[in-house]
Order: C-alpha cells, then sequence, then structure tokens
C-alpha cells in the first residue's frame, strides 16, 4: 500500500508536470518528530501549492542590474532558469569551463551527489527530478587569480506560485583557486518554493571562497543543499547569509576526504519579523590531520526563530584532527526563539574537538557604559549588535562584498 | 513457585573484574515469567495495597500496552522479550514482614556485608540510614526509629503505600506520570519496591538517607520507584547504589525515581551505578533503562544530581529537573566510564519554567576499549523563565581508538533574558600528562588513573565523603587492564 501524503497537497502542483513522481510520494514527509525536523515544522509548506516552473514570462525588474557585483563575472538566474542576455558571459576566463542548461546536466552524477545521503531523501528526491536549468563551472588545474564568478537567483513571485529548483556545480581543479559569490534575491513579498542545491569538487592544493547571501521574501519557503567534498590538501572558506523566510532552511554538507585537508564553515542569521532560518551543518572528517572551523551567529528581534544544527563527525581514520564550531546567538526581542545543538559525534581518540554555543542579550553594563560617554541607547544598541555582527562578517576577505552582505544584514 | 537453588558463582574467580558478580543462594518467592493483567494484580495483592494503587497500576498497564519501545538512542540491542522476565522475585522470609533484621534471610544480609552495606544497626557509625532492595523488595531499612523522632520517614515504599496513603496518593507520579514514557509505564504498572522518604518542613535530615540496589534472582526484571519529598526547609542527601551478579543474558533494570522539593527545599540526590557490565566480548549485563526526574515546586528550592556511571551493558538515563519555583536551582553532574562493549547514552534535561531559575550542568564521559559514550541533553527556557541562566560543559575523554564519544546537547530559548553558554570537548587522554607522570616513578595505569581522577575531579568534589571514596576506587577498578 502507498503512504498517503497525509494533510499536504503539495504534490498536486506537480501532477501535471509530466514528470513521474510516483516514488517521491513513497517517501516519509519530514514531520518534527523527527530529529532534523524537530524545530523547523514543515506542514506549512507540505499544504501549499506550488507549480514546477517551465520558462519565465514575467517583466525584469531593472533593479536586477543594482545586485551585479564590479569586477566579477556576473550572471543571472531567474526562477531558476539562465538569462544569457543578462549575463556577463563575455567577461568568463577563456582557462574557464562554464556550462548551462542540459549541458551542466552532464555533471549531475558526481562523486559529490552521495553526500546527500545525510539530507532528506524527499527533498533531494524533488530537486533531482524537477532541476530546469543547471550551471557547471569547471576551474582547470593550476588556474587561479581569476576575477569572482557571482551569479544571481532572482526569484519572482509575482509571475504565481512557483517551485524553483536550481542546480551548481562546482569544480575546483588541482592547485586552482576561485572566489564564488552567490546572491539570491526576491524583490517583492511573493510566495515560491526554492529548492536549490551546490554541489563543489575541491580537488588536490586547490582552495575555494564560496559565500552565499541569501535574501527571500518573508513568505518564501526555502529548503537548500550546499555538498562539498575536498581532496587532499584543499580549503574551503564559506560563508552563507540569511535574512531567513517563511521557512528557511539550508544544509551545509562538507567532507574533508583528504589529508590535510581544511574547511571554515561560517553563516550568519539576521532575522527580524516572524522570519524563521534553520542552518544545519555537518563537517565529515574523513582523513586524518583535517581542520575544520566554524563560527555560526545569530541575530534575532520581533518574533524570529533561529535554529542551528552544527555536527562534527569524525571518523576512526581521522586522527589528528581539529575541529572547531562556535555559534553564538543574539536576542534582541522578547518573543523570539533559538534552538541550537550543537553536536560531537567522535570515533578517532587523537583528536582535537571543541564546540560552544551561547545565548544571550544585549550587555546592560555595555549599554550604560556607552550612555555614560555620551552616546544614546538607540546608538548604543546599535554599535553593539555591530560588534557582534562584525565578528563573523569580517571572515569574508573581499571588502565590496563584505560591505554588500553587511548592508543586507543590518539591523 | 519456588526457584530451584541457583548456581553461585565462586568471587575467587573473578579477579578483580566485577567483584559484586557473585549470586546468593536464597530462597525466593518468584512470580513465574511473564506480564499480564493478572500479574500486576498479584503484586498488588501480595502488597496489599489499597484500592487506589491498584487501579493507578492498572492505568499504567492498558498505557503501556499500546506504547511502543522507543529506540531513537544511539545504539542498537537485542530486542527485550517482556513475556521472559519475572516480574516478582522476594527472598522468602520466616514471617510476613521483618520486624527486624534477625527476620531477614541471614544470606540477604551477609550479600549486603559482602557489598560493604551495613544492614545492622550496630554499625551506627558509619552515618548513613540504608534501604537495601533485594531484587524485588526492601529487605531492611536502618536507623528508622531515630529519624522518626525528627519526623523523617524513610522506609520501602510498598510500606508508604500502607502507612502514609496520603502522601503516596498525592505525589506518586506527580513527577513522572504512570505514562509519562515506555519503561516508566511499565515501572509504574508492575514496580515491587523501592524507597520512600518524607522531610517534614524545616528538617535538616542529619545522616545520609540511602538505598542500595541489589539484583540476585536470574530473569527478572527489577522494577523500583523510589519517592523523595522534600516539604519547605527541609534538606536531604541521599545516595543509591547499585550491584547485581554476574549473568550470561541480559536484565532489565527499569527504575523510576521522583523528587518533590517544596519551598526553599534542598535535595541532593548521588548515585554511584555499578551494575554488572557485561564480559569482555559485551555477553550478558544490564539494561538500565531509568526515569529520574526532580521538580523544584517551591520558590528557592534545590535539586541537585551527581552520578558515577561506571556499570551497566547499556545505561539510558537522563536525570532532570522541573524548575518550577521562582529562583529555583537544577544541577547536574555526572561521570560516565564506558569500557569494554558498554554503551552509554546519558545526560540531563533541565526545564526553566520560574523566574530567575538557574542551571549548571557538568558531565564527564571517559570511554574506553569498544564502548559507546554518549552525552545528551536538553536545555529548555520557557516564555515566562525571566532571567534564566544556565552554564553546561561536557567533556570527553577517549582512551583507545576503537570507543565513541558523541554529544548531542539541545538548547531551546523562548524567553531574550536567558543567558546560557554551552561548551564541549572531546579529546585523547595526553600522553604528555602520563610519560611526565611515568617518568616520577607511577605506573602507566596509575598515572592514567590520577589524569582520569583530576578529569572528573569537579563531579567526585560534589559526592558525599563516602561515595567520592568509593567512586574513584571503582573508576581505578574499572580502568584496570583497559589501558593499552
Amino acid at each position: 500500500m502507498k503512504t498517503v501524503f497525509r494533510g499536504t497537497q503539495l504534490y498536486d502542483g506537480f501532477k501535471d508536470s509530466g514528470v513521474d513522481i510516483s516514488a517521491l510520494a513513497d517517501m516519509p514527509w519530514p514531520t518534527f518528530k523527527s530529529e532534523e525536523w524537530k524545530y523547523t515544522n514543515l506542514t506549512g509548506l507540505g499544504e501549499q501549492y506550488f507549480t514546477p516552473v517551465s520558462r519565465f514570462e514575467g517583466a525584469l525588474p531593472d533593479r536586477v542590474k543594482d545586485l551585479f557585483m564590479p569586477g566579477a563575472v556576473n550572471f543571472v538566474f531567474v526562477n531558476g532558469l539562465f538569462l544569457e542576455h543578462l549575463s556577463e558571459t563575455g567577461k568568463i576566463d577563456p582557462r574557464w569551463q562554464v556550462k548551462t542548461g542540459l549541458d551542466a546536466m552532464g555533471f549531475a552524477k558526481s562523486s559529490v551527489s552521495d553526500l546527500a545521503k545525510n539530507e532528506t531523501p524527499v527533498f533531494r528526491a524533488l530537486n533531482e527530478a524537477f532541476v530546469k536549468d543547471a550551471i557547471f563551472i569547471g576551474v582547470p588545474q593550476g588556474v587561479k587569480g581569476c576575477a569572482p564568478f557571482h551569479i544571481i537567483h532572482l526569484l519572482d513571485g509575482a509571475v504565481g506560485r512557483q517551485a524553483i529548483f536550481p542546480r551548481t556545480f562546482l569544480k575546483i581543479g588541482r592547485g586552482a583557486g576561485a572566489i564564488f559569490w552567490e546572491t539570491v534575491a526576491s524583490f517583492d513579498e511573493g510566495e515560491y518554493f526554492h529548492c536549490p542545491v551546490v554541489e563543489g569538487l575541491i580537488e588536490e592544493d586547490a582552495s575555494l571562497e564560496y559565500i552565499q547571501a541569501q535574501g527571500h521574501s518573508a513568505q518564501a519557503f526555502h529548503i537548500g543543499s550546499v555538498r562539498i567534498r575536498q581532496e587532499r590538501n584543499s580549503r574551503l572558506d564559506s560563508f552563507v547569509l540569511t535574512t531567513g523566510a517563511r521557512i528557511f532552511r539550508n544544509n551545509v554538507n562538507v567532507v574533508l576526504e583528504g589529508e590535510g585537508a581544511e574547511a571554515r564553515v561560517n553563516g550568519l542569521h539576521a532575522l527580524k519579523g516572524d522570519r524563521h532560518a534553520d542552518s544545519h551543518t555537518c563537517v565529515d572528517h574523513a582523513a586524518p590531520n583535517t581542520r575544520s572551523d566554524q563560527l555560526y551567529k545569530c541575530i534575532l528581534q520581533d518574533k524570529a526563530h533561529s535554529v542551528f544544527n552544527g555536527k562534527i563527525f569524525v571518523r576512526r581514520e581521522a586522527q589528528l584532527t581539529n575541529s572547531y564550531q562556535l555559534n553564538k546567538n543574539l536576542i534582541l526581542s522578547r518573543e523570539c526563539r533559538v534552538d541550537t545543538k550543537p553536536q560531537l559525534e567522535i570515533n578517532a581518540d587523537d583528536v582535537k574537538c571543541t564546540h560552544g554555543a551561547t545565548i544571550g542579550q544585549l550587555n546592560d553594563e555595555e549599554l550604560f557604559y556607552l550612555q555614560t560617554r555620551g552616546i544614546s541607547k538607540q546608538e548604543a544598541r546599535q554599535m553593539l549588535v555591530r560588534g557582534f555582527v562584525d565578528d563573523v562578517l569580517n571572515k569574508i576577505v573581499n571588502p565590496d562584498l563584505r560591505a554588500v552582505i553587511g548592508k543586507m544584514a543590518a539591523f | 513457585m519456588t526457584d530451584m537453588p541457583q548456581k553461585t558463582i565462586p568471587e575467587s574467580s573473578l579477579t578483580g573484574e566485577y567483584k559484586y558478580g557473585f549470586s546468593t543462594d536464597v530462597d525466593t518467592d518468584t512470580l513465574p515469567k511473564g506480564l499480564s493483567e493478572e500479574v500486576v494484580r498479584i503484586i498488588s495483592q501480595k502488597k496489599g495495597e489499597p484500592d487506589f494503587m491498584l487501579g493507578w497500576r492498572l492505568n499504567a498497564y492498558q498505557h503501556w500496552l499500546r506504547m511502543a519501545e522507543p529506540h531513537w538512542p544511539n545504539f542498537s540491542y537485542e530486542p527485550i522479550d517482556y513475556q521472559d522476565i519475572r516480574y516478582y522475585s522476594a527472598p522468602k522470609k520466616r514471617t510476613d514482614t521483618p520486624k527486624s533484621l534477625d527476620e531477614v534471610d541471614q544470606e540477604v544480609v551477609k550479600t549486603f556485608e559482602r557489598l560493604g552495606i551495613p544492614l545492622s544497626e550496630q554499625k551506627r557509625l558509619a552515618g548513613v540510614a540504608v534501604d537495601a532492595v533485594f531484587d524485588s523488595v526492601s529487605v531492611g531499612t536502618t536507623h528508622q526509629k531515630e529519624l522518626e523522632k525528627m519526623g523523617i520517614i524513610f522506609c520501602p515504599i510498598s510500606e508508604a503505600v500502607l502507612k502514609h496513603p496520603q502522601l503516596v496518593q498525592k505525589y506518586l507520579g506527580s513527577v513522572v506520570s504512570y505514562n509519562d514514557n515506555f519503561f516508566a509505564a511499565l515501572n509504574s504498572a508492575v514496580f515491587t519496591d523501592g524507597s520512600f522518604c518524607y522531610i517534614p518542613p524545616g528538617v535538616r535530615c542529619p545522616v545520609e538517607l540511602s538505598t542500595y540496589f541489589r539484583i540476585n534472582a536470574k530473569e527478572t526484571g527489577q522494577f523500583e520507584r523510589t519517592l523523595l519529598i522534600a516539604d519547605k526547609g527541609a534538606y536531604v542527601s541521599y545516595l543509591e547504589g547499585c550491584t547485581a551478579p554476574i549473568r550470561d543474558e541480559n536484565q532489565l533494570h527499569a527504575a523510576v525515581v521522583e523528587l518533590v522539593a517544596l519551598e526553599g527545599a534542598e535535595i541532593k540526590y548521588s548515585t554511584v551505578q555499578n551494575w554488572y557490565a557485561g564480559d569482555k566480548d559485551g555477553r550478558g549485563g544490564i539494561f538500565n533503562f531509568v526515569t529520574k526526574r526532580g521538580k523544584c515546586l517551591g520558590r528557592n528550592s534545590k535539586i541537585s544530581w551527581t552520578q558515577v556511571e561506571a556499570g551497566s551493558a547499556i545505561t539510558w538515563k537522563y536525570p532532570s529537573c522541573l524548575l518550577i519555583g521562582d529562583n529555583s536551582v537544577g544541577e547536574f553532574y555526572s561521570v560516565a566510564l564506558t569500557n569494554n562493549h558498554m554503551k552509554a547514552d546519558t545526560g540531563t534535561k533541565m526545564i526553566h519554567i520560574g523566574k530567575n531559575t538557574r542551571s549548571t550542568i557538568v558531565s564527564k564521559g571517559i570511554s574506553s576499549d569498544y564502548s559507546n559514550n554518549n552525552y545528551r541533553g536538553l536545555v529548555r527556557i520557557m516564555p515566562g523563565a525571566e532571567n534564566a541562566r544556565n552554564f553546561s560543559q561536557c567533556d570527553s575523554m577517549l582512551i583507545g581508538n576503537n570507543c565513541k564519544a558523541n554529544t548531542f546537547p539541545s538548547i531551546e530559548i523562548k524567553n531574550n533574558t536567558a543567558t546560557m553558554e554551552h561548551e564541549a570537548t572531546t579529546s585523547r587522554i595526553s600522553a604528555e600528562q602520563v610519560f611526565y607522570l611515568q617518568s616520577r616513578g607511577l605506573t602507566k595505569e596509575e598515572a592514567i588513573s590520577l589524569v582520569i581522577n583530576g578529569f572528573c575531579k569537579e563531579v567526585f568534589k560534589t559526592l558525599p565523603l563516602e561515595f567520592a571514596v568509593e567512586a574513584v576506587k571503582l573508576l581505578e577498578m574499572k580502568l584496570e587492564g583497559s589501558v593499552g
């Protein structure tokens, strides 16, 4: 007997797409009883009606140009579909391999996809079934120092309730280096379901800086995954900013598969109103001598709800692992809610793993001190909040980008 | 219904591995294996319980039937056949209720003497009042008279049901209800004995109260229930110790402990758990699936849990505090040592409900050989808990490359005036420290024992003196031979 998709209509909108979704219906829909979804209620999403996007028909706001980063190669996707005429294809370094659409899909069965096994099967399957457009970026061996690559994902809720399933593949060849930025933006308060997957392979001695800025509409649903596989002596610097959504969930899965690999996984939740953001990170130390460092900061106001679940997994063979994780939460108003679960799973003995979590409000003494120096209370609050946020923003190397993200995260 | 005399394992064959592994030949009054409504009724009848207790047990049994056994801990175990357990086993008494220790089977008294528990009242110098529970029933409680003068009630819970039904009815199940969870429901239906303690208002209990649990009979489960009430302004320090004989099959121990602290009261509850943990290959041992919870009901009340978990094939328990009264305080200090194939999934829950509530969690996990040691905890700050404060620290130490140490802390904050800090570290026993001590003439084992004692010191110092000494010895004994 087939499991009935209880109390949800999400699949109704997918029925006419011509894609066989019978396998999906057999997958359990996550409830709060599952440890992975304990603090993020998906019942609301299950009751929504969305149709998978097929083509973009709306008028493009001119403001999209405002999102372009100077000095970077800017590519534009609207509702998950590539818009070539807006993208700066000419600026790409000729050595880079950039493919979109069906050409990019050829890379769909990459070794990185295995990392999805930690994720909830139903969203993985949805992305695989409905992905319409994809992008593949390959940086060949030894190529580094090129301009940052910037993908702009514009989400337009005005064209109707759409379900959007983008896919990005990154491959950084041996000894190569690349900077990769992704901006997700929505100009209106539309309702949409965004379920992207980003997969990256960092080969031996290569390095990747990956920065994501997620600015969704307050009515949006976002369930996304970032999967990175790292080879010997590779390095990852990642940062995810989110301002939340109605439901926002981001999984970051990093596996340190080669000896000497190093990962920095940072993030910031800047939440207002009744927005929600849930970040799940999993750093899997699968080889000896690997290092990881995580800093996630969350700042909340009004009725916002932040969830952080960070996992450090050390396999038996991963001796001499050095792993650090810190989650700090600053709550600015009464009705906020914070759930945090830093997790350590250690199967090797010669390791050093530390995690910490703090939750608190602005320090009265610090506020008072600033006031005695003639700074208004309002200003003093802003200074302290800024100080809290800067700590993690400063992990972003590029000053232009830091400024843009700082503005998005402003309180 | 009497069992054949059981085979005794000679103590000499144990070579210091588990020195409480002997079993005792005593005539027992035992129910046949299996669980049914009939069994619940018989247990209640044997205890001569009033109707409200029978009704409560039957309710629990009905609920238990509808509940599914939970399987969320970070390990798996062979399925438990609940029909293959004896739910009642008691040493036969010469009269129906032992009036004094002379009437208790001398073998039982000897057993407790071998365990170092002073059952006979002459050993008053020990300064501890003991309630000894042998398999399913309490066999003797010491110091009852002196305690009575102060109004303190300290007796087997089966006696309390008969003598103080109003207290039992008021508080039994008020912290852990009969339908709280699968094992608590099972316990509520079939619990046979345990300790009951009531400290009247303003009384500071002069001696440490203690319960010693012993599983002796084969194929039995031990389901005891402890209920401790500290009335306004009262103070009590309570100790609990446990051992069991070596047997190849797993035995289930599903106890419930309920603590109630009224306004200004303080309860200090210490456990040294040394149930038989199975042999080197992980055969046998006790499944220790226990529900322990305390309620800080009144203002300014305090509950402090200290546990040293060194035994059991599987330990699965979370002594918790419900901080309801304003300014109430919850504390949890734990050392969990696992070796061979032991599995432990333990930690605490601190639920902050009242204003200005504070909690402290200090957990030390040591895992060696092939063992699996997990800390799992929850700190929840409810919307009304203004200015709540929590500090948690969970450290794990690994000895050898086949063991696991995991930490799963959950933190849920619904009030912005809360302040909480959590930190956890996992590391190997420091080779440098061990080398230094060895260079000073200590053997490797002594050195490791010293380093581990230092690691656990924060917890040991919260134990009452006798227990602290015992705990240190216990760790030493457990670690013997496990360090390569």
